[in-house]
């Protein structure tokens, strides 16, 4: 119920963003302004119905006219041109507006800008010419499918609602879409988790789907917000294609990361990144950029709602709301999709992607308890292990020998067993400690065995022990272990402890300890707590080994990462 | 008194063998031994009067060979550090429990047990470990209704009428036994929890019936202090 309940949140957030969008920037509509009738010509020739199209092939100089109706008076009407050319605006006869200089070579033309918005002069009612003198030279022949030439009358007042506005609500989209690329940036950066393997992969797909995210809308609101030169706008809309080519790329991607689909990636990745590429290969010379990119969403959205779908059984993740999000966005595409290209894309990203990063936090949050939980209990059961009734009875019981016997060996069996408890208290609390550490407990383990059977323990050690990282208590463990099983004996072999550093990098670890006559298997409480231990703080990335070697030596052997 | 002492730890083994000395004194004899494959050595090839036995012997459990010598004749007390297994011990027929790190005067006690004198507040055994074909069973000790002496120990009578045997004599095994069971005559225990009726001709024999129609014969000094317990339940 919880689930659902979100989801409506998420999906209501969405509507009214996009509502914002649609609402914000006012009705364009004029009543009583027309424009109408716009015509093509070239080299004087003969009038046609413009069509941007041809209009792609002409370099120029060229002509356009549109016929301006007015039903009443016009004392403030302005107007937006958008054309990719350099262009001089007439009105009635009367320069308007000058972009560039229209030319009729490269040399001789100077780049107007894409989009103008202008004051027009004071108007009466009636039928007025609205007459473009343009050339488009800086458009090299194929670059663009379509060369759209518009005029949008407006009110004065209006414009600068109309030009900004809109770009407010994806600006706070963006707001949002940035914390949640930061989040997850800042955990790209971070230590990764070992127990998780594809946990990397799909933070640093949602981090490169954040930074696609972020790109789209400053592609998208460069030409209100900026303008530019217009030879600028065909790479504007190669890098929006590229962009939201990534995005259909990537979103799937995240999603199937986050639930490990498929097992083996490589395969599907490279076929769905094929299979997008191959849109933009037929769309964009046959239809241009806007539709090669509504086939991208297209096919991004349907492939990310079929992933959500999938994981509807998941448990505790937000799919609900997901699926709200991207069925909302998939609607948005089919009613609006020019809204949904220039600025609805990008609030629904930023919704998801702070819905991944809200989940992530909370799972995060969740395995940080676990992890927790996990320690604590390893830390009881190492203490509850170290202070098990046998060995610290019989310690005790020992103890109580020497007093009467040997009160010397008394003592110094106290100090021990004090610096024994002093550093199972101190490591304990640590989640990795280093392996002299690991060893100076095992050191007082061997001493009080020492003093109780009044014969020396020696242990040899070889390799670099400062520099490997152990949880706390996995050598003072097998050490104990030996020692219960009764491989220390008068005439047993001597504890040795070897580290040697593998390819990976690794490191690896062999104790021979003297073995207790029939002494066989392995998997007792003491083993159990060192596996344990060490998938608690290396995940996955580790191995562990125990057995005889022989009839004297029993060998542990155990591999982890260098840290 | 004939001991063997069963425990890993040298310096733990040497206490018990000096304290064994010093509290029983010149009658005392011992074999101490490091494991348990030794103490089943000792044990098939010698007879001892009591076994003190350590829980974990070299990593090993003791309670493999408690269940053997809890069935035979001697009388077995443990000395371990597991103290919350001493009621798992006590069922299982063990004198006495005498809990790691002891001092003389606990391991007296348990010592005067040995040698008869009952030690106030033990547990009683809620299961008797038996002698069959293939080793050593336990029996509920609910289903025993009486108990006789045999030249082998003795013979467990169980509710179906079935008998199976145990190697302490009867003075041995009363003392483990939980109060219901009652010496009611040279030879036999018996249960009063199962008892019908007792019979009692004046000058003659008298003998208890018990629910399951059996006759054990009731010896004529017990039976004043068969009649005031029968009495008070």
């Amino acid at each position: 119920m919880q689930r659902w309940s979100s989801a409506f949140a998420w999906g209501l957030a969405l509507l009214l963003s996009s509502l914002a969008w649609l609402v914000v920037p006012g009705d364009a509509a004029l009543p009583g302004v027309t424009v109408a009738g716009g015509q093509m010509r070239r080299d004087a020739g003969q009038w046609t119905a413009l069509d941007s199209a041809v209009l792609a092939t002409w370099p120029g100089p060229y002509e356009l006219r549109w016929r301006l109706l007015l039903e009443q008076d016009e004392q403030a009407l302005g107007l937006r041109l958008a054309l990719r050319g350099a262009a001089e605006l007439f009105c009635d006869g009367q320069l308007v507006l000058r972009s560039g200089r229209p030319g009729r070579t490269v040399a001789e033309e100077v780049p107007g800008q894409v989009d103008h918005w202008l004051a027009l002069p004071p108007l009466a009612a009636g039928t007025h010419e609205l007459r473009l003198l343009g050339s488009s030279h800086h458009i090299r022949a194929g670059q663009l499918a379509q060369s759209h030439a518009g005029l949008m009358p407006m009110r004065l007042e209006t414009i600068p609602r109309q030009r900004f506005a809109r770009w407010l609500v994806v600006g706070l989209a963006c707001g949002g879409l940035a914390l949640a690329w930061f989040y997850f940036l800042h955990l790209g950066r971070a230590p990764t988790d070992r127990r998780r393997p594809g946990q990397q992969a799909h933070r640093w797909s949602l981090i490169a789907l954040g930074a696609v995210g972020l790109v789209l809308p400053l592609a998208e609101s460069a030409r209100d917000l900026w303008s530019y030169p217009y030879p600028w706008h065909a790479l504007r809309m190669q890098i929006i294609l590229a962009s939201t080519l990534l995005a259909a790329w990537l979103l799937p991607l995240s999603l199937a990361l986050r639930w490990s689909w498929p097992t083996r990636p490589l395969p599907w990745l490279g076929a769905w990144g094929g299979g997008l590429l191959l849109v933009v290969a037929v769309a964009v010379p046959a239809a241009g950029y806007d539709v090669a990119s509504w086939w991208l969403h297209l096919a991004g959205l349907s492939a990310a709602l079929g992933l959500a779908w999938r994981a509807r059984g998941q448990p505790n993740a937000p799919v609900p709301a997901l699926l709200t999000l991207l069925a909302l966005a998939y609607a948005w595409l089919w009613l609006n999709p020019a809204a949904f290209l220039d600025g609805l894309y990008t609030v629904t990203l930023a919704l998801v992607m702070m819905l991944l990063m809200l989940d992530h936090a909370r799972e995060q949050q969740a395995q940080a308890l676990a992890v927790a939980g996990q320690r604590q209990a390893l830390q009881a059961q190492l203490l509850r292990t170290s202070m098990q009734p046998h060995g610290l009875m019989n310690t005790l019981a020992v103890l109580q020998e020497l007093i009467e016997q040997r009160p010397a060996n008394a003592s110094l069996l106290v100090e021990r067993l004090a610096d024994q408890f002093n550093l199972l208290r101190a490591l304990s609390q640590k989640a990795l400690v280093s392996l002299r550490e690991e060893l100076e407990l095992a050191r007082t383990q061997l001493d009080l065995v020492e003093l109780a059977r009044e014969m020396p323990l020696p242990m040899i050690v070889e390799g670099p022990i400062d520099e490997v990282q152990l949880p706390p208590g996995v050598l003072h463990t097998l050490v104990e272990n030996a020692i219960t099983h009764g491989g220390v004996r008068a005439d047993a072999a001597a504890f040795a402890l070897r580290v040697s550093a593998g390819t990976g990098p690794r490191w690896h670890i062999e104790l021979r300890s003297p073995r207790g006559a029939g002494r066989a298997g392995g998997g007792g409480q003491g083993q159990r707590f060192v596996r344990e231990s060490l998938a608690g703080a290396f995940g996955v990335d580790w191995s562990f080994e125990s057995g005889p070697l022989d009839e004297a030596v029993w060998l542990d052997r155990f591999s982890v990462p260098q840290l | 008194m004939k001991l063997l002492i069963v425990e890993d730890e040298p310096l733990l083994r040497q206490r018990l063998l000096r304290l064994c000395r010093e509290i029983v004194g010149p009658a005392f004899a011992a074999v101490a031994v490091g494991s348990l494959a030794e103490a089943r050595e000792q044990l098939r090839d010698r007879s001892f009067d009591g076994l003190l036995l350590d829980l974990n012997v070299a990593g090993h459990d003791g309670f493999g060979l408690l269940h053997e010598a809890a069935a035979a004749a001697m009388h077995v007390v443990v000395v371990s550090g597991h103290g919350e297994r001493a009621l798992q011990a006590f069922e299982l027929g063990v004198l006495d429990f005498v809990p790691k790190p002891f001092g003389r005067e606990r391991l007296e006690l348990a010592l005067q047990r040995l040698q008869g004198a009952p030690v106030p507040g033990a547990r009683a055994l809620r299961r008797v470990a038996v002698w069959r074909a293939r080793g050593v069973a336990l029996v509920d000790i609910d289903k025993v209704t009486c108990i006789a002496a045999v030249p082998e120990g003795s013979e467990l009578h169980l509710e179906g009428g079935r008998t199976e045997l145990h190697a302490k004599p009867l003075e041995r095994l009363l003392p483990l036994l939980p109060p219901n069971f009652l010496r009611c005559h040279r030879t036999w225990i018996v249960n009063l929890a199962v008892v019908k009726t007792l019979h009692s001709v004046r000058g003659s024999r008298s003998w208890l019936e018990l629910e399951n129609g059996r006759e054990v014969p009731v010896g004529r000094s017990r039976l004043p202090a068969l009649r005031e317990r029968l009495a008070q339940d």
